[in-house]
């Protein structure tokens, strides 16, 4: 301090201090290379051991107090600084976020890839057929005949490519299953896959997806079918969901049934939907007919097995709560982007 | 097939009520899909008597009638019947009825006199009756306000029953249901009447033997004019039928009730014996709707001497049909193979139900029973008068054995039924078991096996009686087939770049598929009967239905477009087909208005995905210019050919602006790639990343016409510098000296710090070799 001047009035004048220039000016004042107590620490050589002591210590003590007056002074500055700057940067976050640009897989998609999920859990591979298939594996090797009655009840589309069609259910690919186990215990594929018949209504669409499972081994037995079928259903679509089975008929297996689930609208009270029964079919099955286990390589004395057939659009309507199957193949964006919420259980 | 239950009641002894019944039929296996009542409409129908009948005041055709209802109460109906006189008794039908015919009637204003209701006529019931007028005269004593569903037997309930073509093979029988019901559900049967005596008349001769087992012909004389009994009458109405005519009417009751189709021939236009043959080509037979159909070799008939009287099990010809002066009918009773008769309706497409009971196959002993029940109808009618000559011809088929095994039918079932169970309940179902063996009744076409016998154990027991489990086998781990897995990773991996999927039809039309013809594609797979004009041919690419999904979309609504399906394609080589695997993806190439601003999309986030995808499959693949010139749907400035093991598999770019246009979309990106059906090849190695520094080093490149960056990044490549890590491009413009490239060259060792000297050098060895192509420094 020049004799004058006060410790205090130093320290007062870095606390007015409102620029980083008058900050820096204070700091070469007093503390800089050639600030006074710099200067002053120099000549303390010159002095006598026992002055230089005291003024040292003296000395040391100011600029201590200098230096840390500064410092407080300057994180006061950029706390400042800091704060017109951010304020200067604020947003309006009530704006629209800038939404990550992911796209969404197919409802069908989702819906075939959960329902091969909880089957490949169940132990099936997967196992696949063309869509444009030769008659006798979609017919003739399943038990239908030429002239057979139920070649009715699928109404076919042709091609132009003798004894070829479209696929009318993914049943050939149980022969073709089978052929490709040579005779290997056990089969146990599940067929997903695009079939054809000539429908175009609400509840049916010329293109759509099955699934067929099938299971050939020894000792497999209608009672497997049933407990099959009922662990998949209520993983499906709920373990709460009643389910029923009844005689049917398809060619390829024998005995056929049904499967019947507790309608989704009235939860089996009876309504429109339901036609007052309180039950919708979702799939059917069956023990594999013997015709078709020798036409697949296997010995019906010997091996047994049961197939299914599920349409998936079915599943899809019941578990997206869906009444007109044709707006699934619409691709209509507007819809496809409604499948975007409720990601839980549709989703594996 | 509609089934009633007052008519299933005529064959068991009691009947329990229609939710008993409906659980009945579908543990059976007959699908109850409707369920409705019969004569409810005739609740309200009552019977009057009339007291006065007077004419019209101001109408000379119509008539005043007072009628005395139940309780007294007069009402006058204005009716202009020729008959309703005093004393007669009739059926009145008050405002709010409803008719068969579907009328409701009200009050109306006849003339200015008002009349509520009507008077009605046998036809206005849908029924015949042996009446002089318009109006049914009712003959019966019962009281007055009797409802016309009292007399017919009260209302009946009806169960709209699916028969899959199984059941349709022994089950389309009112009898056949009820000998199964009452099986299941313990209640006697009512005895079947004895069967018919045949005389040896000869009457026909079947010299098609083979397509026809067994052929009865029964003579009976009738009184023209008479009509069936009203039970009859009801039932038939009640599942569907109009009455015609007594004879006819007979034989459509026998065919629901015993499940044998009868055929009645007018005797004046038969010239005995009747032959049962096969059709000569070129015969000709006009039906009983009018038709006329040229028959040929493979179609069984029934003759007479002279001409065709008959398409056999189908339908009868209308020269030798009933009248209503018939006095005597020649009674058809046969049974017919069933596959001949199949093929037959087939063939001329005349879906009789006569066609679909032999078409699917009849119980021949039918054919014993069916006289017996026909003359009976007929005389509780008064129509009969005598039944005459009588001739069969041929044998019943014999029985068939299936092997009787209750160990394996426990064993496909899944239970423990045991033996005498199992055995108890085939002998329910109609078997005899005979040993290891069991006879199967003779109208079970159906049954070919231990497992058909499985079946009907199962239908008898009930399908709640099956235990529900999963199966015990070995265990063995389930597997995914890897091209089928490649398409998930695919279409997760577009999806999480921001695409949405679609699913679209396999079909189109050639004109749309050749809009983008690449030379890829083979040859079209075309449907032979398509459902529509557009979905003719088996689709040869994707892009061309996906293309259809942004029609679609842009003239509904403006939103941007990015979408892609995985699928699959069709293609042939003569009489081969090819099925291939396809990306497509469309992206909408236009800037979007909103805030915070969105990047705008270009044909550079194709080529980056086609890009990543090759990354994250593992594919052998890459870009590079066409080979000749772009197609001609494509921006030839703006596309590339995409190149997967050397080969040309798709191609990425932008649509020629008046392609888009036809889309409603200006702009558009496309990316088609056909990819094989592989494994994924890319497997991660990751290795530890370098311990050392990685230094960057810009170069602002100045590159003349004709040079892009593929082609400095090739050379830069050829020489194999370990130390350069990545080469990316950071800027470009154009200024008054040409086009300005920067790129960033990133050096890293895994070894040691790289020095300035390494960077030095390694940079004039890329620029020594880029040089030659023109491309140096900027100044
Ligand atoms: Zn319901």
């Amino acid at each position: 301090m020049t004799e004058s001047t006060s410790l205090a009035s130093v320290l007062e004048d870095i606390a007015r201090a409102d620029s980083e220039t008058a900050l820096q000016d204070l700091r070469l004042k007093w503390v800089g290379k050639k600030g006074w107590i710099t200067q002053q620490m120099k000549e303390l050589g010159a002095l006598s051991p026992e002055d230089r002591r005291v003024r040292g210590a003296e000395l040391n003590e100011w600029r201590q107090a200098v230096l840390e007056a500064l410092a407080e002074k300057e994180a006061v500055m950029r706390d400042e600084a800091e704060r017109r700057t951010l304020a200067s940067e604020s947003l309006d976050l009530t704006l629209p976020g800038r939404r990550p640009a992911v796209g969404l897989l197919h409802p069908l998609t989702r819906m075939r890839r959960r329902i091969e999920d909880v089957l490949v859990r169940l132990g099936f591979s997967l196992a696949y057929g063309p869509q444009i298939e030769s008659e006798w594996y979609n017919f003739e090797a399943l038990n239908m005949p030429v002239d057979h009655p139920a070649r009715d009840m699928q109404d076919s589309f042709f091609v132009d490519v003798p004894g070829l069609v479209l696929r009318t259910h993914t049943s050939p690919v149980q022969i073709r299953a089978m052929q490709q186990h040579h005779g290997r215990l056990p089969v146990k594929v599940i067929a997903p896959g695009m079939t054809y018949r000539r429908d175009d209504d609400a509840t049916h669409v010329p293109m759509f997806q099955q699934v067929e499972g099938l299971v050939v081994d020894t000792h497999i037995s209608l009672a497997d079918l049933t407990g099959t079928l009922t662990a998949m259903v209520r993983e499906l679509l709920g373990p709460e969901v009643g389910t029923r089975f009844r005689p049917s008929y398809f060619p390829f297996t024998e005995p056929s049934v049904e499967m019947d689930v507790t309608c989704a609208v009235c939860q089996g009270s009876g309504c429109r939907v339901c036609k007052d029964t309180g039950w919708v079919e979702i799939l059917g099955s069956g023990i594999v007919h013997p015709v078709v286990l020798k036409n697949g390589g296997y010995d019906p004395e010997r091996v047994s097995g049961f197939a299914f057939g599920m349409g998936i659009e079915r599943v899809a309507m019941r578990i997206f709560g869906l009444d007109d199957l044709r707006l699934l193949y619409q691709n209509d964006l507007r819809y496809l982007e409604r499948f975007q919420s409720g990601g839980g259980l549709d989703i594996q | 097939m509609i089934l009633s239950h007052r008519w299933l009641g005529r064959h068991l002894k009691e009947m329990p009520a229609p939710d008993v019944v409906v659980q009945g039929l579908e543990q059976l296996g007959l699908e109850v899909v409707g369920q409705s009542l019969y004569g409810d409409i005739f609740d309200t129908v009552e019977l009057v008597e009339v007291v006065s009948r007077t004419p019209h005041p101001d109408a000379d055709h119509l008539s005043l009638v007072d009628v005395r209802r139940e309780g007294d109460k007069v009402t006058r109906i204005v009716t202009g019947a020729n008959n309703g006189f005093a004393g007669e008794r009739l059926w009145y039908a008050p405002p709010g009825t409803t008719l068969p015919d579907g009328r409701t009637l009200d009050v109306r204003d006849l003339r200015g006199i008002a009349s509520p209701g009507m008077l009605l006529s046998p036809e206005e019931l849908g029924y015949a009756a042996e009446s002089s007028g318009d109006l049914w005269v009712w003959a019966g004593d019962e009281p007055l306000g009797t409802r016309f569903s009292a007399v017919i037997g009260g209302i009946d309930t009806l169960y709209e029953v699916e028969l899959t073509p199984n059941i349709a093979q022994y089950l389309q029988s009112v009898r056949k249901v009820a000998e199964e019901l009452s099986a299941i559900w313990d209640i006697p049967l009512v005895p079947v009447t004895e069967a018919f005596a045949y005389q040896r008349a000869s009457l026909a001769v079947v010299e098609a033997e083979e397509r026809c087992s067994l052929y009865g012909v029964v003579e009976m004389r009738i009184r023209p004019g008479g009509v069936s009994p009203l039970w009859v009458q009801t039932f038939l109405r009640a599942v569907g039928h109009r009455i015609i005519h007594p004879a006819v009417d007979v034989t459509n009751f026998v065919m629901w009730d015993l499940g044998e189709p009868l055929h009645a021939f007018d005797a004046r236009r038969v010239d005995a014996p009747i032959v049962v043959r096969m059709a000569r080509d070129g015969e000709r037979l006009t039906l009983l709707d009018g038709t006329e159909l040229e028959l040929d070799g493979e179609d069984l008939v029934i003759a007479d001497q002279h001409k065709v009287l008959a398409l056999a099990g189908i339908m009868g010809g209308k020269d030798s049909g009933v009248a209503d002066d018939t006095e005597e009918i020649v009674l058809e009773c046969a049974h017919f193979e069933a596959p001949g008769i199949f093929k037959s309706y087939k063939k001329h497409n005349l879906v009789t139900d006569a066609a679909l009971h032999f078409g699917k196959g009849t119980d021949p002993l039918a054919v014993f029973q069916a006289p017996v029940l026909a003359a009976s109808l007929l005389r509780d009618g008064r129509v009969l008068h005598a039944v005459g000559g009588s001739t069969l011809v041929g044998t019943v088929p014999p029985e068939r054995l299936v092997a009787y095994d209750p160990a394996r039918i426990r064993a496909l079932m899944g239970t423990d039924w045991d033996d005498r169970a199992i055995r108890a309940a085939l002998e329910k179902m109609g078997y005899q078991l005979v040993g290891e063996s069991a006879v199967v009744p003779r109208h079970r076409h159906d049954v070919e096996s231990v497992y058909d016998l499985a079946e009907d154990v199962g239908r008898y027991f009930g399908l709640d009686s099956i235990p529900r489990k999963l199966p015990v086998q070995t265990a063995a781990m389930a597997e995914r087939q890897p091209a089928e897995s490649l398409d998930e990773v695919l279409r997760d991996a577009v999806a999480g770049a921001g695409y949405q999927e679609v699913i679209t039809r396999t079909f189109t039309a050639p004109e749309l598929d050749e809009r983008f013809e690449t030379g890829l594609a083979g040859a079209a797979v075309a449907v032979t009967n398509p459902l529509r004009e557009e979905e003719r041919i088996m689709r040869r690419h994707l892009l061309p239905s996906v293309m259809e999904v942004v029609r679609y979309n842009r003239s509904r609504h403006d939103l941007p477009i990015r979408i892609f399906e995985v699928g699959r394609v069709f293609g042939r080589d003569g009489d081969q087909v090819r099925e291939e695997r396809e990306l497509a993806v469309v992206l909408s190439l236009e800037p979007r208005a909103g805030y915070p601003p969105q990047e705008e999309p270009s044909v550079y986030d194709l080529t980056g995905l086609f890009d990543y995808l090759c990354e994250r499959l593992g594919w052998n693949a890459e870009r590079r210019p066409f080979s000749g010139s772009a197609p001609p749907f494509l921006h030839p400035g703006r596309s590339q050919a995409l190149m997967m093991d050397g080969r040309e598999a798709g191609y990425v770019g932008e649509l020629r602006p008046r392609i888009g246009d036809l889309y409603r979309v200006r702009r558009l990106g496309v990316l088609v790639l056909r990819y094989p059906s592989l494994e994924i090849g890319a497997v991660s190695h990751p290795g530890r990343p370098s311990r050392f520094q990685a230094v960057d080093r810009d170069l602002s490149l100045v590159i003349p016409e004709g040079v892009n960056y593929q082609g400095i990044r090739d050379a830069i490549r050829q020489l194999e510098i370990p130390e350069l890590r990545h080469t990316t491009p950071v800027d470009r413009f154009e200024g008054d000296f040409g086009t300005s490239l920067t790129v960033r060259l990133t050096f890293q060792s895994d070894q040691r710090t790289l020095t300035d000297e390494d960077v030095e050098g390694a940079v004039s060895r890329i620029l020594a070799v880029l040089e030659p192509l023109g491309v140096g420094l900027r100044q």
